[in-house]
Formats: C-alpha cells, sequence, structure tokens
C-alpha cells in the first residue's frame, strides 16, 4: 500500500526544505526577540498610550491565527505601504511580528521574577540606569528565560509549516510539490513528518532538560 | 487606499456561517479530546509500562508534529484505506485527536501537583473519601486544569483556522472565497481578525470569571 521509493529519491529537496523551515525560523526569532524588546519597553514606557499600543499588539497577536497574520502581512501589508513583498520576506515577518508579542511575555515573566532589592542595591552602589541593567539585570534575565524561549523557538518552528500557503518553499511546501511530482501524498507527508518530529523533538527534549536544570540550580 | 465596508455587509451571511463552523467544531471536538485526554493520562499514569509507553508515544507524535502535517496525512490517508469523511468530520477527529494530546499532559501535571498526603491528612482528619475528593481535590485540580484547558481552547480556535487547507468550510475558508470573487484582501482579512480576536477574548472572559466563582478565596488573595 505504501510505497516510498520514489518519494525517498527526493530526499535532498526534503531536506533542503528542512533547512529553510530551520532559517526561516531562526530569522523570525531573531528578529521576533528584538521587536520583543520594543515591546517590552511599550509596557514599561511612562506614557498610557504607548502602554495601550503594545497591550493591544499582543493581545491582537496572541487572538489571532497565525494563517490570517501571515494572510495579512502577505496580501493587505503591501496594500497599506504600497511596496510588495516576495513570500520568503513577508513569512519571515509574519513569524517575527507573531513570535514578538509571545517573547515579551517572556521577558515580562522573567522580569517579574528579578527582586526589586536588586534595582534598590544597584542604585545604593552608585551605578548607572545603564549600568545596572546590562551588568546587573540582563545576566540573571538571560539565564531565567532560556527555557521559555528555547520553547518559543520550538513553537515557531512548527508554526513556520503554514509559511506553506503563500508558497514558501520550507518543508511542508517541498511535501507538497513531491507530491505533486510522485502522486505520493501520503508518503510524502509522512517523510515531512519524520523530519519535523526529529527536530521538535529534539527542541522539547531540549526545554525539559534546561528546566530541570533551571530548577535544580534554584532549590 | 479606501476601506470598503459594503464588501463585508454583502458577504456577511457567509462570514457568520464560516464563524459558525469554526465554532461549532471547536466546541465538539473540546471535550471529545478532553475526555480522551483523561482516559489517556490515566492510562499514563496507572496503566502498566507497555500501554503508558504507547500513550505518551501517541501524545509526543500529536506534540511534535505541525498540524498542517496531521491534517493533510489523515485528509489523503483516509481515501486509501477507503474512508470516505466529509472535510467537516475529517476535521473534528483532527482536532480532537491533537486536543487529546495536550488534555492528556494538562490532566496529568494536575493529578501530579497533588500530594497523596493531602488524602491521608483528610481521612487523619475524620473526612469520607468522597467529602476528600468534592471538598480537596477537586478545587486544586480545577485550580491547575481551568487556565490551561483555557490557553487550549484559545489554541484550538486558532488551529482550526488552518483547516482552511484542507477546503473546511471555517471561516478563514470562507473569507479566502469572498476574496476570491471580491478581491478585496484588506476588509475581509480585517473582519476575520476582528472575528477570531473576539471570539478568543471572550474564551479567555468567560475563563476568567469562572475562576473566580470557583476560587473564590484565591481571586481574593491575588486582589483580582
Amino acid at each position: 500500500m505504501f510505497h516510498f521509493s520514489k518519494t525517498l529519491t527526493f530526499l535532498p529537496q526534503f531536506l533542503t526544505g528542512a533547512a529553510i523551515t530551520l532559517g526561516v525560523s531562526a530569522l523570525g526569532f531573531l528578529v521576533g526577540t528584538l521587536i520583543g524588546f520594543g515591546l517590552l519597553a511599550c509596557g514599561r514606557s511612562r506614557w498610557r498610550v504607548v502602554r495601550w499600543i503594545g497591550a493591544l499588539y499582543t493581545s491582537f497577536i496572541r487572538g489571532t491565527p497565525l494563517i490570517v497574520q501571515i494572510f495579512v502581512v502577505y496580501y493587505v501589508l503591501p496594500g497599506l505601504v504600497g511596496i510588495d513583498l516576495p513570500p520568503l520576506l513577508a513569512g519571515v515577518l509574519a513569524l517575527s511580528f507573531n513570535s514578538a508579542a509571545f517573547v515579551a511575555e517572556i521577558l515580562r515573566a522573567g522580569l517579574t521574577r528579578i527582586p526589586s532589592g536588586q534595582y534598590e542595591a544597584a542604585k545604593a552602589l552608585g551605578l548607572k540606569p545603564v549600568v545596572t541593567w546590562f551588568k546587573i539585570i540582563m545576566p540573571q534575565l538571560m539565564r531565567s528565560i532560556i527555557p521559555p524561549m528555547v520553547n518559543e523557538f520550538t513553537m515557531l518552528v512548527k508554526a513556520s509549516s503554514i509559511l506553506s500557503v503563500i508558497a514558501v518553499a520550507e518543508l511542508t511546501h517541498t511535501a507538497q510539490n513531491i507530491m505533486n511530482v510522485t502522486y505520493r501524498p501520503v508518503e510524502a507527508f509522512c517523510v515531512a513528518a519524520v523530519l519535523y518530529f526529529i527536530v521538535l523533538f529534539s527542541c522539547s527534549l531540549l526545554t525539559r532538560h534546561l528546566e530541570r536544570k533551571a530548577g535544580g540550580a534554584r532549590a | 487606499m479606501s476601506f470598503d465596508f459594503a464588501v463585508i455587509t454583502d458577504n456577511w451571511q457567509i462570514l457568520a456561517r464560516g464563524f459558525g463552523n469554526t465554532v461549532l467544531m471547536c466546541a465538539v471536538s473540546l471535550p471529545l479530546g478532553f475526555a480522551l485526554g483523561v482516559v489517556l493520562a490515566l492510562v499514563r499514569l496507572r496503566g502498566g509500562r507497555v500501554p503508558a509507553a504507547i500513550v505518551s508515544a501517541y501524545v509526543e507524535l500529536f506534540r511534535n508534529i505541525p498540524f498542517l502535517i496531521q491534517i493533510f496525512l489523515l485528509f489523503y490517508a483516509l481515501p486509501m484505506f477507503g474512508i470516505r469523511l466529509s472535510p467537516v468530520v475529517v476535521s473534528i477527529g483532527a482536532l480532537s485527536a491533537y486536543a487529546s494530546a495536550y488534555s492528556a499532559e494538562i490532566i496529568r501535571g494536575a493529578i501530579q501537583s497533588i500530594s497523596y498526603g493531602q488524602v491521608e491528612a483528610g481521612y487523619a482528619l475524620g473526612l469520607r473519601y468522597l467529602t476528600i475528593f468534592r471538598k480537596i481535590l477537586v478545587p486544586q485540580v480545577l485550580g491547575y486544569i481551568l487556565p490551561a484547558a483555557t490557553n487550549l481552547t484559545i489554541t484550538l480556535i486558532k488551529e482550526s483556522a488552518i483547516l482552511s487547507a484542507i477546503t473546511v468550510p471555517e471561516l478563514t475558508y470562507m473569507a479566502q472565497n469572498i476574496i476570491g470573487r471580491t478581491f478585496s484582501p484588506v476588509e475581509i482579512f480585517t473582519a476575520i481578525a476582528l472575528l477570531y480576536w473576539g471570539l478568543t477574548a471572550l474564551v479567555a472572559a468567560i475563563s476568567r470569571s469562572l475562576e473566580h466563582r470557583l476560587q473564590p478565596h484565591l481571586a481574593a488573595r491575588r486582589g483580582a
């Protein structure tokens, strides 16, 4: 019933697709983290309007499906801004906008875990706010956010399969293309599923390991 | 560029039908998936080594393969075995299986979060098991499950949009249909984004009020 021989001759294409999946996810994660820090700054802003915009953005991203966000970036944004986005760029942008909201929440939660005594002690020692932020707060924040950030990257890899709807040549879209050549859809998606599982399961194991390590260090 | 509200008002019935299907599919698959999740969690905790290993393989497979790939596999594999079902039924099956894997983990975590010492303490105080179950175990398990179940519900609503890829007549698919006829992505995508946003916000609000009603003592302590 299953005939994998024909599908497996396309293994190099599958691996290229997997590499593109990892590439767009990593890029989206990187840009998303940068925007996430911006959102964090919005949330701690002095002006209520800025805080409000940040909260609205986060709520919108977390409350709407990624597929709709991808369509908005790919079909709506060019009309509003007046530039045509190639699928790859639109895809990376959509992933970035999406992960930014989740990264901002991770950062916010991480900051609440740092006791206010740390800021006060730094102030008492006469450290400038910039020094306090980069030498005292950031190192502690980084340590506590690593497990949830790895988890967020895992979610992003999983979500990136939806980019196939705007024809980004990642793993899912590669599987669809190969299915159109071999007429063997189940085999093509099985190969894609195995590749996704290898990547995602190792990421989840890493998250679990990091969480256990962090939990042990604090106890 | 101008925002043409007429496109939305002209097609509101199609959008409403899609929205109804989205709500219906999620409303059916959530209890189904949750019930299956309870069984899976119990098998994993009490079912012996081999059944537990099978359940944990099931859970990890559904959690570590993108939902889009899962529905493509289901959509193309079922006809190979001579099973022909309507897209809506396939979708409910896929959403339920997905929800069951996640809720199994939620329930397992909830059960493991309660130490057996509490049951023993209840017995030591002379309480009957039913009282212990109702007054000590259930409130704590619910307090653990409710926020996680809310997140799962919202995730499920959002994942259901992906079903548009296999031509299920839910909200996103209906939107794509309208756009195919009217070439007005801005208005229609804005409309469905707001519909999804409203739906998930409603779920979150219901969950918050439930949480207050279930655990007034905790709500008071949190100052909420």
